[in-house]
């Protein structure tokens, strides 16, 4: 379970990343690239405190 | 910036003990906490007002490099040798110096400094809220509040803040570890969408887009100073200046396994104060080139136009874990005055009074001006730590003087930093020098101050 929270969260982090440089290669609207920004981050705080939490205590 | 003081918080403290070698810690985890730390709320404003200040890409660029590059230095060659030598808290190097009284000193314009820069942090995160709720918030330059909707949205996150300071800091500095590494990224998608927005297409041309639509160069905007290279050298070397020659981080240091740790700071200075200050600097930019006329200096809607809610929650995130460990230390450096107080309460006060000032967004808009001077008040006591430990007994004269002679005010050091405050101020009213200077040649004041007036002092006693 930690494991795959440890995966999610760096997917977090590249769906937070990916759009911003899709949107600079004229790939994606801004709208959507922000859109995806957002998933990322919601992602994120969801999935890391699973694994990172643990690994702090 | 640094902006934000270390949470570096051990289940053990050893604040009056040297730290033991079961306790010592590796180069990660200094890395780790360099770089987390240095991702605040004021970066958003710091970028901005270089460029407000009229500097030029290549000013910005290099001088950042060279100044980031002498502060990790300072980390490494100044503080972390001294750190790892006596492994000591710095107030209680300090006490052993200068005695328990001037160290109560010491703590009061600590905690006063402290708690300017949470209501600093408060007012970044205010500016996300305006973006919700739409009431006019400070234009750029206003030192005054502007609409009851700013005083309310500034006092309600300042009491928020506040409150979690005094009541769950814990929760909040698990909270900012956790938020750490999405920030770094939502600042680098500020920096990637606002190039591109700014119409740079190929990283070829980066050069080019940056000399000619970002950092311009030419006159700074109306109340600011220009910044040429020497201003962002100095600013970038100078901004956590009370942490590093300052001496604050030799309660960070004093865990070290190796003074050469020092240079685990890079990862903080160039992450935080370089790739963050020039993305929050591209922010504006785009803003100035959209709109000509919008000259504010509001790190919400310039989130949000980039990057939209992830943008702002970045802000809201960055203000918010950086006032708090800021609020909780300026608390700790009041409740020193008297340890029988409550620390909520102090804290709770402390914040309030962090949120009254955020309301005037004097020090968000002098922000440079700000860092400088923390510095100029701290640095002196960093040069008496630095002669005390390297120079006095060459010169014949006891180190650690209040610590052998049991006094609780060692007027040298007390002098020493009270004069070179003094000169330092008359040098930037009078002689014209810039503020982002003097604290050079004021190191240089105080040490050759603190032999003599050692010298004078150790005879008398």
């Amino acid at each position: 379970m930690k494991r795959i929270a440890e995966i999610l969260s760096w997917l977090a982090l590249g769906i937070t990343l990916v759009p911003a440089c899709l949107f600079f290669a004229d790939k994606l609207g801004l709208a959507q690239a922000q859109a995806w920004m957002l998933g990322g981050t919601v992602l994120w705080f969801i999935a890391t405190p699973f694994w990172m939490e643990h690994k702090t205590t | 910036m640094t902006d934000q003081p270390h949470s570096h918080d051990p289940v053990e403290e050893f604040e009056r003990e040297p730290v033991p070698q079961r306790a010592l810690l590796g180069l990660k985890s200094y890395v780790g906490q360099f770089a987390g730390e240095h991702v605040a709320g004021t970066e958003l404003m710091i970028g901005p007002l270089f460029l407000a200040a009229g500097v030029s890409a290549f000013d910005l660029i290099v001088g950042l490099i060279v100044g980031n590059l002498l502060a990790v230095l300072s980390w490494t060659l100044f503080t972390a040798p001294i750190a790892t030598r006596v492994r000591l808290t710095l107030y209680f190097q300090l006490e052993k110096i200068c005695g328990r009284k001037l160290v109560t000193l010491y703590n009061v314009a600590n905690g006063v400094m402290f708690t300017f820069l949470a209501g600093a942090m408060i007012t970044v995160s205010a500016t996300a809220l305006g973006v919700w709720f739409k009431f006019p918030m400070p234009g750029f330059g206003d030192l005054m509040p502007n609409s009851l909707g700013w005083v309310v949205a500034v006092l309600a996150a300042g009491a928020l803040f506040s409150f979690v300071a005094a009541y769950g800091y814990k929760f909040v500095s698990e909270f900012a570890n956790m938020a750490v590494p999405w920030m770094v990224v939502v600042f680098i998608a500020f920096g990637i969408i606002g190039l591109r927005q700014l119409g740079l297409t190929s990283l070829g041309d980066f050069w080019h887009v940056a000399q000619t639509v970002i950092w311009k160069g030419g006159d700074p905007m109306p109340g600011q100073v220009k910044f040429t290279f020497w201003h962002v050298m100095f600013f970038a070397w100078f901004c956590n200046m009370a942490w590093h020659i300052g001496m604050a981080d030799l309660s960070l240091f004093r865990y070290a396994k190796k003074s050469w740790y020092g240079v685990a700071s890079a990862a903080g200075m160039f992450i935080g104060h370089f790739m963050a200050w020039i993305a929050a600097s591209i922010l504006y930019a785009l803003q100035l080139h959209q709109d000509p006329a919008n000259t504010a200096v509001l790190p919400g809607p310039l989130a949000y136009r980039a990057c939209g809610i992830a943008g702002l929650l970045c802000v809201i995130a960055a203000g918010w874990t950086t006032a708090n460990p800021t609020l909780y230390r300026a608390g700790l450096a009041f409740q020193s005055l008297v340890p029988s107080s409550s620390r909520f309460r102090v804290t709770l006060l402390t914040g309030l009074v962090a949120s009254v000032t955020a309301v005037f967004p004097l020090v968000t808009m002098k922000l440079l001006d700000f860092v400088a001077l923390w510095g100029m008040i701290l640095m002196p006591m960093g040069a008496v730590i630095f002669v005390d430990f390297w120079l006095l007994e060459r010169f014949g004269l006891r180190r650690n003087y209040a610590e052998a002679t049991s006094a609780a005010f060692n007027w040298a050091a007390g002098l020493a930093w009270f004069l070179t405050m003094a000169i330092c101020t008359a040098l930037v009213q009078f002689a014209g020098v810039q503020i982002y200077f003097v604290s050079l040649p004021g190191w240089f004041v105080t040490a050759v101050l603190y032999v003599v007036l050692s010298k004078l002092w150790q005879k008398q006693s």
